[in-house]
């Protein structure tokens, strides 16, 4: 199990607003206190971002029609992942968190000082987003040489993997506590802005977006954007 | 419109929260009523800040500040408002149901309605649905947030428990966050969905008028 920390997250404000769900050439076209708030709170949440990731490599024993059976005894399970995973020779689960800091600011300030605090939100938003890609570009860099690929990032809560059972089985494959982070009855991660996923990585992986299968296509303000 | 009403809306538009009490008080001064001041200049311009925000002009922290101008009109006028008998547009209990912890949309809500003239009680996040059946006594609605698919069963408990103890005929129920639909909130029996702050506002005052 490998535990990276100290990401050099290079966040831009209009990251920031993209995650408060703006669009940044209006903001900054017209939007002055908006575009500030963001300024700000990069300045001023970016040394209570804690960006760490926990990570493993997992053989995979054998693909069924409806999961993938792992060299452990454990799996991953469902339509989704039997899809997307299909030839991978490895797996790689990953939990991702900026830690309990921001988000513990986020809370205190909301009373007081709501627009901040939801620069704040937009910040942490945009910090584990950065993370997630930045750890998938580095699993990348590291199989390139041996001529493997990885697959599309699954994460629980996708289309036709339930956050109740997509969670589960990836914090029984880490020991996401080594992290900082925990995992709630519901399925919710604590910290609140953790990401978790999982990659297959083989010779020819799928890199198919899931947009296209997701209920929340129509409405989905990221969807545009990747 | 009156100049200093015309002030006043102006002001929630843009959220110049500094400026707020010394216009109420200039009206109040002026011997505009309390509740002209409240219907024409302040409900009068959150109703606008919605309209702005669904139609895509004002983004979610717009709305906040100025629902923040409206809090500091509301502070100097609250007093007169209860001399002249002037109730508030309602009461709301809100909380994010049991399980989970999200609070930055129940938050929000909150504020909001609290800027359209609705008075708040906060119940907080990973609330049982003891506690919301406990409030519906002093409240005339109640809003169930929940942010994950495997919490939000947990509005439909809330239901169930206003139900089983025979509260459900005498309060509204209204349910939001991501994942809630309109479809499931009719699966549930909720009596509406809103799918965010500005819609909350005018679902809660349907509900409340009708």
């Amino acid at each position: 199990m490998t535990l990276l920390s100290g990401w050099p997250l290079e966040i831009s404000v209009d990251a920031v607003l993209r995650g408060q769900g703006m669009d940044p050439p209006a903001v900054r076209a017209a939007k002055p206190v908006l575009l500030a708030a963001a300024q700000r709170a990069l300045a001023e949440g970016l040394p209570l971002i804690h960006p760490v990731a926990l990570l493993r490599e997992i053989g995979v024993r054998e693909h069924r029609h409806n999961r993938v059976l792992l060299d452990e005894g454990t799996e991953l399970t469902g339509p989704l992942v039997a899809r997307h995973l299909a030839g991978a020779q490895r797996i790689v689960p990953i939990v991702c968190t900026i830690g309990p800091d921001l988000e513990k600011t986020v809370s205190r300030l909301f009373a007081t000082e709501s627009v901040h605090a939801l620069a704040l939100d937009g910040l942490g938003n945009a910090a584990v987003e950065l993370l997630s890609q930045q750890v998938c570009a580095h699993i990348g860099e590291q199989i390139l040489p041996n001529g493997l690929t990885a697959s599309t990032p699954l994460s629980p809560g996708s289309p036709e993997w339930p956050v109740e059972v997509g969670q589960p089985e990836i914090f029984r494959l880490l020991d996401a506590s080594r992290a900082g982070v925990s995992l709630a009855s519901s399925g919710m991660m604590i910290p609140k802005k953790s990401v978790s996923f999982v990659v297959g990585i083989g010779p020819d992986m799928s890199q198919a977006s899931l947009c296209a299968i997701c209920s929340l296509q129509e409405t989905c303000r990221y969807q545009h954007e990747r | 419109m009156e100049p200093i009403i015309k002030e006043i809306y102006q002001g929630i538009l843009d959220g110049t929260h500094t400026r707020m009490p010394a216009n109420v008080q200039s009206a109040l001064e002026a011997g505009l009523t309390p509740k002209v001041i409240l219907d024409e200049g302040m409900i009068a311009a959150m109703a606008e800040v919605g309209r702005l925000f669904e139609a895509g002009e004002f983004y979610v922290p717009e709305m906040l500040i100025s629902a923040r101008a409206m809090q500091a009109g509301l502070a100097v006028l609250k007093p007169h408002l209860k001399e002249t008998n002037v109730q508030a547009a309602g009461k709301v209990a809100i909380g994010t149901v049991k399980g989970d912890l999200h609070d930055i949309g129940k938050n929000l809500v909150a504020m909001v309605l609290e800027g359209a003239g609705f008075e708040i009680l906060d119940l907080g996040t990973d609330v049982p649905a003891e506690k919301f059946v406990a409030a519906a006594d002093e409240v005339d609605i109640i809003a169930l947030s929940g942010l994950l698919t495997t919490t939000i069963p947990g509005m439909r408990s809330v239901i169930q428990a206003l139900e089983q103890a025979h509260k459900r005929d005498k309060i509204k129920v209204i349910v939001g966050g991501a994942p809630v639909t309109e479809s499931f909130a009719a699966q549930i029996g909720a009596d509406g969905y809103a799918p965010n702050a500005s819609r909350a506002v005018a679902l809660t005052k349907a509900l409340l008028a009708g």
